[in-house]
């Protein structure tokens, strides 16, 4: 009986145990650029990627990127003001075409690119003292001889689901330029704003 | 039940997972939830800081047209000619050339800024860049010391003392700037040693190579962008002074 209640209670401890490191698991931010980094490059680096057609390439980065961003966010951060002038359904399709524009501006700059001259070194990741959970994570590309700072600027929404939200590189963001032209278009519908961006994607 | 005991862990869990899932949706699925508005606004700040006037526009946008199709009709060919010529390692050695002689500048601006530290860094690897490097084409002091240049101009010092950017100019070839880091580039000219050598084709000669020896380095960024941007025009503005506005604070 006395060597059941201890089972009982190791039983009980471990199951604690486990369920807790379920819940509360802490991927960090850098470990996940890291992996989204690595896995793109592996998919990149593949040859079944190579043999595929300009649309199906597009197709499986956007899928892979669509995981590790969320689009969301970067919409309405690139939106600014204008956000609000859309109806949900206009904030859905404008983020739909925003992230394959992302997507095939990514693709372009790596395309016939020596991927074995890349190299990344992961620098440091500062979390944000922010209402929201944020983390900036600091690395170096390294392309061959050029080495460029990128950071990639992160949130949590989720117990620990980190999504990047921007990306600087050297110091630029990505996302605050956007914003730039969009705050320019105060006056434009939304309609056009998202037929002008499909245009672009589309071209 | 047979044993009741095993019925407490269980209900700890239960309650456990059921208050878990209770809290993670609402965070996840509202829409647009208040702090989001933090992240709204810091980039409303952001955006304001790097307005800058653009007065100039019409002609600032002609010059801009002028020199995107100079980039596609000479200079991109020309860099990717001068790439596939030119040999990675006398590429190399060409950029370390220029930014050995570039020391000058980045000397007085760092003095300037009152970083007496990063300038004596600067003294530091001219002189044995110039000497173990052969005349700057190797960067000795950055491989074997990890010495760091500290790449000042005077466009940034005068941002460190607070003047503002002025309005917005693009200039043929040189591409954007603004009316203080025009001031700037005025002033570096006086501390590069290759516009005091007294024979015009040194000095143009020199410049051409040096720009088409560091476009070889980025040679798709600007189709990048152009790919990318919405509007170009707005979003190489937009770079130029972010880049700029990050410079400044370093």
């Amino acid at each position: 009986m006395k060597i059941k209640k201890k089972y009982l209670i190791s039983a009980y401890l471990l199951i604690f145990v486990f369920i807790s490191m379920i819940c509360f698991a802490e991927t960090s931010p850098m470990t996940s650029v890291q992996e989204n980094f690595d896995e793109i490059l592996s998919i990149l680096k593949s040859s079944s990627f190579k043999n595929k057609t300009e649309k199906e390439q597009q197709n499986e980065i956007h899928a892979k990127l669509s995981s590790s961003f969320d689009f969301k966010i970067v919409s309405m951060l690139a939106l600014g003001h204008n956000w609000k002038r859309f109806s949900s359904s206009q904030k859905d399709e404008f983020s739909k075409y925003f992230s394959k524009l992302v997507t095939n501006v990514y693709l372009s700059k790596i395309r016939g690119k020596d991927l074995n001259g890349i190299k990344v070194d992961y620098v440091k990741a500062i979390n944000l003292k922010t209402k929201s959970k944020r983390s900036d994570v600091y690395t170096l590309l390294h392309n061959n001889d050029v080495k460029t700072p990128v950071v990639y600027r992160m949130m949590s929404k989720e117990s620990n689901n980190w999504k990047i939200y921007d990306i600087l590189i050297e110091g630029v963001s990505l996302i605050a330029n956007y914003r730039d032209t969009y705050k320019q278009k105060s006056k434009v519908s939304p309609e056009i704003i998202i037929s002008e961006l499909k245009t672009k994607v589309e071209k | 039940m047979k044993n009741p005991k095993i019925i407490v862990p269980i209900l700890f869990v239960i309650i456990f997972c059921c208050f878990s899932a209770i809290i993670s949706p609402s965070i996840a699925f509202s829409e647009e939830p208040e702090e989001f508005s933090e992240l709204m606004d810091e980039y409303e700040e952001k955006n304001e800081q790097t307005q800058v006037a653009d007065p100039l526009y019409w002609y600032n946008y002609g010059v801009f047209k002028f020199n995107d199709k100079m980039y596609n009709w000479f200079i991109e060919p020309a860099a990717n000619g001068y790439k596939f010529v030119v040999p990675d390692e006398i590429r190399s050695c060409v950029g370390n050339f220029f930014t050995n002689l570039f020391f000058p500048i980045r000397f007085i601006n760092n003095l300037l800024q009152g970083d007496f530290k990063g300038a004596g860094t600067e003294v530091g690897i001219f002189f044995i860049n110039t000497t173990a490097g052969g005349l700057g084409l190797g960067q000795v002091a950055q491989e074997a010391l990890d010495l760091q240049i500290s790449d000042e101009d005077f466009g940034q010092t005068l941002g460190k003392y607070h003047v503002g950017e002025g309005i917005y100019i693009v200039w043929p070839f040189l591409g954007p700037s603004t009316l203080r880091d025009t001031l700037g580039m005025v002033g570096d000219s006086l501390l590069y040693p290759l516009n005091y050598v007294d024979a015009p084709e040194v000095v143009i000669g020199s410049k051409v190579l040096y720009s088409i020896n560091s476009t070889s380095y980025r040679i798709d960024d600007y189709n990048t962008l152009r790919k990318g941007a919405i509007d170009p025009y707005t979003a190489l503005k937009n770079g130029y002074i972010q880049q700029r506005q990050v410079k400044i604070k370093e």
